[in-house]
């Protein structure tokens, strides 16, 4: 069978690849994490959302590079990456949002990692406040982030004037969340 | 574990990343339930049809078996015609002929031309025996629950072909 080079193609901005992913292992994993953990295939399934989320990410910030991780050890990255977020699940930890491959592929040493209290916090309320961003900004910063739409193109499906519009928006938007963190932080008894 | 400090920004970046990509698969997976759905359900259909139509083909052939292997008796008001008609296998015509002895039997009925209780006898015997015809006429030509439905209510009635519908029906 020919190799799908899914990572690399992913690397390459062809992001079919991942939604060809998203169908290659689903079964798999379902099956063996619901196996290996007292969970139902729904909760399965959003830690394999989960899992390929934290996957696209490392592609994308560069943690996994081209041939960095090869289609036969894709699937072990994924079941692994699931085991260990239903193990922080577990323990009321967040899983980083970036990670190395290296680390999840040692899977026996994540089982012992002692937990960072204040970087768990600050990531709770880092993800819960992008979760609950509004309109305009949530769809703005989608675009622009995870679809990669230029401003221009922002500015065309958002009706918005031109593209220095967007800029202007994306940056009020990016400093309204930041803001919002940091009040958070504080109230929390943190700084950042 | 990674130690890299990093800035909020990248962080933010990081996690609207994630949401996003987290609602993509959502979506991806709402959209594979919604095509397993409509494939389960056309292919309940389709099998549901299959077997209907399987199904009704099948009784239409028993019942028209049913109907060309009884010889109907042709009787007083008009049944010789009507009978002649079934066993040219002119099933419309026979039908056309036994809506016209009906008409003509409901005048005879509502006028009769004598109060004799034996000629009234007679006239309800004859219309019994439009009501065996016109069940016969629908078995032969395979309409299975419609013959059935006037079947039972002659078998039901206890008139004069009250026996032969019933042997009828216990071949259906």
């Amino acid at each position: 069978m020919a190799a799908k080079d899914y990572i690399n193609r992913l690397i390459d901005g062809d992001r079919r690849a991942f939604d060809e992913i998203y169908r290659a292992y689903k079964s798999v994993f379902i099956g063996v994490i619901c196996k290996a953990y007292p969970i139902g295939a729904e909760q399965a399934l959003d830690l394999y959302h989960r899992a390929l989320a934290a996957l696209y990410n490392n592609v994308r910030t560069g943690r996994i590079g081209r041939d960095g991780l090869p289609d036969e050890k894709l699937q072990a990255y994924i079941i692994n990456t699931g085991k260990w977020m239903s193990l922080n699940d577990y323990r009321k930890r967040q899983t980083p949002l970036t990670f190395d491959t290296d680390y999840v592929m040692r899977y026996d040493a994540v089982v012992d990692e002692e937990s960072d209290f204040e970087k768990n916090e600050k990531l709770a309320v880092i993800r819960s406040a992008v979760k609950e961003m509004k309109m305009p900004c949530s769809k703005l910063l989608y675009l622009a982030i995870y679809y990669e739409k230029s401003h221009e193109e922002i500015a065309s499906i958002m009706h918005y004037a031109n593209a220095r519009t967007v800029t202007t928006q994306r940056s009020r938007c990016t400093q309204k969340l930041i803001g919002f963190l940091r009040k958070r932080f504080k109230e929390l008894g943190y700084e950042y | 574990m990674n130690t890299d400090h990093e800035s909020l920004n990248d962080l933010i970046e990081a996690a609207v990343f994630e949401r996003g990509a987290i609602t993509h698969l959502e979506t991806l997976e709402r959209k594979v339930q919604r095509r397993k759905l409509w494939l389960r359900t056309a292919i309940a259909v389709a099998a549901s049809l299959i077997v209907f139509s399987g199904v009704g083909l099948k009784l239409g052939s028993d019942a028209r078996k049913v109907g060309y292997a009884f010889d109907p008796v042709s009787g007083q008001k008009g049944g010789s015609q009507i009978t002649a008609l079934m066993q040219e296998r002119e099933i419309d015509q026979a039908q056309d002929a036994i809506v016209a002895a009906r008409q003509k039997l409901s005048l005879e009925l509502a006028n009769p031309s004598s109060f004799d209780p034996e000629y009234m006898v007679q006239l309800d015997i004859d219309r019994q025996e439009l009501d065996l015809l016109e069940a016969v006429c629908a078995l032969r030509k395979g309409q299975y629950f419609r013959s059935r439905r006037l079947l039972k209510a002659i078998a039901a009635g206890g008139g004069a072909f009250a026996p032969e519908a019933s042997s009828l029906l216990e071949q259906l």
